[in-house]
C-alpha cells in the first residue's frame, strides 16, 4: 500500500508535467492562430500576381491641372518563343513568317534552333495578327502583354511630358524626372507593377490653354512666315507653368522626331539674345536701387559713345526722355544710361537674383545654361541693358518678369503644383513692392500708349514690353533677321498671368511693311489672351457704364 | 459508477474530434473556394482596371482640344460656334444693376 502510494504520486507528477506541456504547446499554437487570423490580409496580395505581371513595368499617368490625361499606359501584345519547347522549327518558321512578313526567316530559324528558354520575337503586335498567330497553335510560341506609353495629346505637350524608350524608361522631359524620383528603383525592386496603384503625377499645365497657345503660334508662323515660335504662360503669383510651347515640336508617340534639331524645346533648351524685353529688368533695377525715378531725365540725343562703340536708337526721339519714356519708346541709349548709373556690381547682382546667370532648375531635365559675360566693362553693361551680349532662355525672361510684376518675389518656375503659401516660403525677394508697382504702371503705360497697343484685349487690361532683337549672322547683327518677342502680363492692376511670345525671323505680313514685334508678337499675344482669359477664370473688367450695357446684352441673350 | 463516466468522456472526446475534424475540413474547402474566388476577382479587377485605363486613354484622345477644334471647324456651318470673348462674361451684380436701370427707364 505504501509502495503503491509512492508509485502513484510519482505517476501523478509525470502526468501533471505532461498535461502542462500539452497545454503550453496547444496554447502556443492557438495563440499563433489568433495572430494569423487577426493579421490584415495583405500577405495574400504577394501571391496573387502572375508571371504576366513581371513584364509590365508600370508608369504613373501624367495628368494636367484639370485631370486630363497627358500620358498613360496601354497594354500591347508582344510575341515570344520558347525554343526549347518547339517541336518542328521549320514549320514554326514558315507559319510565323507568313503571318509576320517583317520577321527575318534566317535569323528566326537560327534563334528557334537554339536551346534557350525564352526569347522575344516581336514587340507590339497588332490585335488582328495576334488573333491569327494564336490560331496557328504553334507550341512554344505565345504572347505576353506589355505596357506601352501613350500620349493622347500628341505633340501638344510633347516638350513637357517628354517620352520613354521601348523598355518604358523615361528618357526625356517629365518622364525622365519621374524615373529619377525613385520610380526606376521601385520597378527594379519589383514593386511598381501594372495593377498596383501608382498615383498619377499632376502637372500645372492646362491642356486647353496649351492647345490655344500652340494653335495661335502655328497660325503666327504661317502668317508671318517665321522659322519658329515660342509661347509661355506663367502664373504670375506662384510661377507655375500653365503653358509652354515651342514650335516646331514633336509627337512623343513618335520619339524619333525628337532627334531633329529644329524640333528642340526652344523655350528652355535654347538661349537667345532677347533684345528690348530686357529693358524691363534694367528699368526695374534702376528704380529699385534708386538710381532713377520714373520722372528722371535721361539724355537720348544722338548716339552714346562708349570707347570705340556707339549705341544708337531704333526709333530715335533725339531728345531728353524721362525714364518712363525710355521704356515706352524702347530707347537703347536711355536704358544703357540707366545701367551705367546702377553700376556693374549691382547690375550683376540683380541679374543673378533674376536667375539670368544660372541654369534654370525646374522639373524638366532639358534646360540650357545661359551665355553670360564673365567681365562687366561699360560696353557690356550698356548692351546687356537692352538684351544684347547676354543670352538666356525665354523661360528665364518669363520667370523674371513674373517677379517684376507680382510684388518682387522670385522662385524657379515649376511644372508641379505650388500654392501661394509655399511660394511665400521658398520665394526670394528681388525687388521692393514699390518698384514692382512702378513697373506695373510702366507695363500698363506701354501696353496702352506704347509699342504694345496691338496686344490690347477688351476687358483684360494687358500690359507689356516689346522686343525686336537683330539676330547675329556670321558674327554681325543682320538687319532683316529678327527675333521678336512680346512680354505681357494681365490683368495689369493685379497681374495673374505672364504671357511671353517669341517669333523667330518673322517676315512682314502680306500687304504690310514692318516686321517689328509690335506687328507680329504683340497681336499674337492678344489672340492668345482673348482665347485663354475665359479659360483661366480671369474676370474681365470694363469701365462702369460699359459694364451695364454689356450686362444687358448678356442677360437678354438667353 | 466509474464506467458510465468514462464512457461518456470517451463518446464526448470522439465526437468532439469528429466534429472538429469535420469543421476543419469544411473550413479548408471554404478557404480553397474563397481563394479561388479571390483570384478570380483579382483577375477581373485587373482586367477592369486595364479597360478603364484604355477608356481613359481613348477619352483623352477624343477630348483632345486639337481634335475638337478640327471638328468644330469642319462643322462650323451647322454648329456656328465661336470662342467666348471677355465682353460675354458679366458678374451677377452687373446684371442686377442693368435690370434695375432698365426698369427705371421703363417707369419714366
Amino acid at each position: 500500500m505504501r509502495r503503491n502510494t509512492v508509485r502513484n504520486e510519482g505517476a501523478r507528477g509525470r502526468i501533471g508535467l505532461l498535461l502542462v506541456a500539452c497545454v503550453a504547446i496547444f496554447g502556443v499554437i492557438s495563440g499563433r492562430l489568433v495572430l494569423l487570423a487577426s493579421a490584415p490580409a495583405v500577405a495574400g496580395a504577394f501571391y496573387a500576381g502572375s508571371p504576366q505581371d513581371d513584364v509590365q513595368a508600370a508608369r504613373p499617368d501624367i495628368i494636367d491641372r484639370n485631370g486630363e490625361v497627358l500620358a498613360t499606359d496601354l497594354a500591347t501584345a508582344s510575341l515570344y518563343a520558347e525554343p526549347r519547347n518547339i517541336v518542328d522549327v521549320d514549320e514554326a518558321v514558315e507559319l510565323l513568317t507568313r503571318e509576320l512578313p517583317e520577321l527575318d526567316p534566317v535569323k528566326l530559324r537560327r534563334d528557334l534552333s537554339t536551346d534557350r528558354g525564352f526569347i522575344w520575337l516581336q514587340r507590339e503586335v497588332s490585335g488582328l495578327k495576334r488573333e491569327a498567330i494564336h490560331n496557328l497553335g504553334i507550341p512554344g510560341i505565345g504572347f505576353l502583354t506589355e505596357t506601352k506609353r501613350f500620349y493622347p495629346g500628341g505633340s501638344t505637350v510633347g516638350h513637357i511630358v517628354g517620352h520613354v524608350n521601348i523598355d518604358n524608361a523615361g528618357i526625356a522631359g517629365l518622364e525622365k524626372t519621374i524615373d529619377g524620383g525613385g520610380l526606376s528603383a521601385l520597378q527594379s525592386a519589383g514593386l511598381a507593377r501594372k495593377g498596383r496603384d501608382l498615383s498619377p503625377v499632376e502637372v500645372t499645365i492646362d491642356l486647353r490653354v496649351q492647345h490655344a497657345v500652340r494653335d495661335e503660334l502655328s497660325r503666327a508662323i504661317e502668317r508671318y512666315r517665321a522659322l519658329a515660335a515660342i509661347g509661355i504662360i506663367l502664373d504670375a503669383k506662384t510661377l507655375e507653368v500653365v503653358a509652354m510651347t515651342s514650335l516646331p515640336d514633336y509627337d512623343p508617340n513618335e520619339p524619333a522626331q525628337a532627334l531633329e534639331d529644329i524640333r528642340m524645346n526652344r523655350a528652355m533648351a535654347g538661349v537667345y539674345e532677347m533684345g528690348s524685353v530686357f529693358k524691363t529688368f534694367t528699368l526695374a533695377m534702376g528704380l529699385d536701387t534708386g538710381a532713377i525715378t520714373p520722372a528722371s531725365q535721361l539724355d537720348a540725343r544722338g548716339k552714346l559713345q562708349i570707347g570705340r562703340h556707339a549705341i544708337g536708337d531704333f526709333h530715335g526721339k533725339n531728345r531728353v526722355l524721362t525714364a518712363a519714356e525710355v521704356f515706352q519708346y524702347s530707347s537703347n541709349i536711355g536704358s544703357a544710361r540707366i545701367a551705367l548709373k546702377v553700376g556693374a556690381q549691382r547690375v550683376e547682382e540683380y541679374y543673378r537674383a533674376f536667375g539670368f546667370l544660372d541654369r534654370l532648375d525646374t522639373e524638366l531635365p532639358e534646360a540650357a545654361k545661359p551665355l553670360t559675360p564673365s567681365r562687366w566693362p561699360q560696353i557690356t553693361l550698356a548692351t546687356t541693358s537692352f538684351g544684347h551680349g547676354i543670352s538666356v532662355t525665354p523661360m528665364h525672361v518669363a520667370a523674371a518678369a513674373a517677379a517684376v510684376v507680382n510684388g518682387g518675389i522670385y522662385a524657379n518656375p515649376t511644372f508641379y503644383p505650388r500654392s501661394e503659401a509655399e511660394m511665400m516660403r521658398i520665394g526670394r525677394r528681388v525687388l521692393s513692392p514699390q518698384t514692382s508697382k512702378q513697373m506695373r504702371d510702366l507695363f500698363y503705360l506701354n501696353g496702352n500708349e506704347g509699342s504694345g497697343r496691338s496686344a490690347l484685349v477688351p476687358g483684360y487690361n494687358v500690359g507689356g514690353k516689346t522686343g525686336t532683337a537683330e539676330k547675329v549672322v556670321g558674327g554681325r547683327y543682320a538687319e532683316n533677321k529678327r527675333f521678336n518677342s512680346y512680354l505681357a502680363a494681365f490683368p495689369m492692376d493685379d497681374p495673374q498671368y505672364i504671357v511671353l511670345v517669341v517669333i523667330d525671323e518673322p517676315k512682314p505680313e502680306e500687304g504690310k511693311h514692318y516686321a517689328t514685334a509690335g506687328w507680329n508678337a504683340a497681336p499674337t499675344v492678344a489672340n492668345i489672351i482673348s482665347r485663354v482669359g475665359p479659360m483661366l477664370h480671369v474676370e474681365p473688367r470694363f469701365p462702369n457704364d460699359d459694364a451695364i450695357e454689356r450686362a444687358i446684352t448678356v442677360a437678354y441673350q438667353e | 459508477m466509474k464506467r458510465p463516466v468514462r464512457f461518456a468522456a470517451l463518446v464526448l472526446a470522439v465526437s468532439v474530434a469528429t466534429v472538429s475534424a469535420g469543421s476543419v475540413f469544411m473550413m479548408k474547402k471554404d478557404a480553397e473556394r474563397d481563394a479561388f474566388a479571390i483570384r478570380e476577382l483579382n483577375r477581373k479587377i485587373a482586367a477592369e482596371r486595364q479597360r478603364i485605363s484604355e477608356l481613359r486613354a481613348e477619352w483623352g484622345a477624343l477630348d483632345n482640344p486639337r481634335r475638337l477644334q478640327a471638328l468644330v471647324d469642319r462643322h462650323a456651318g451647322v454648329l456656328r460656334l465661336a470662342p467666348i470673348e471677355g465682353r460675354q462674361i458679366a458678374q451677377v451684380r452687373e446684371v442686377v444693376a442693368a435690370m434695375r436701370q432698365k426698369r427705371k427707364e421703363g417707369e419714366k
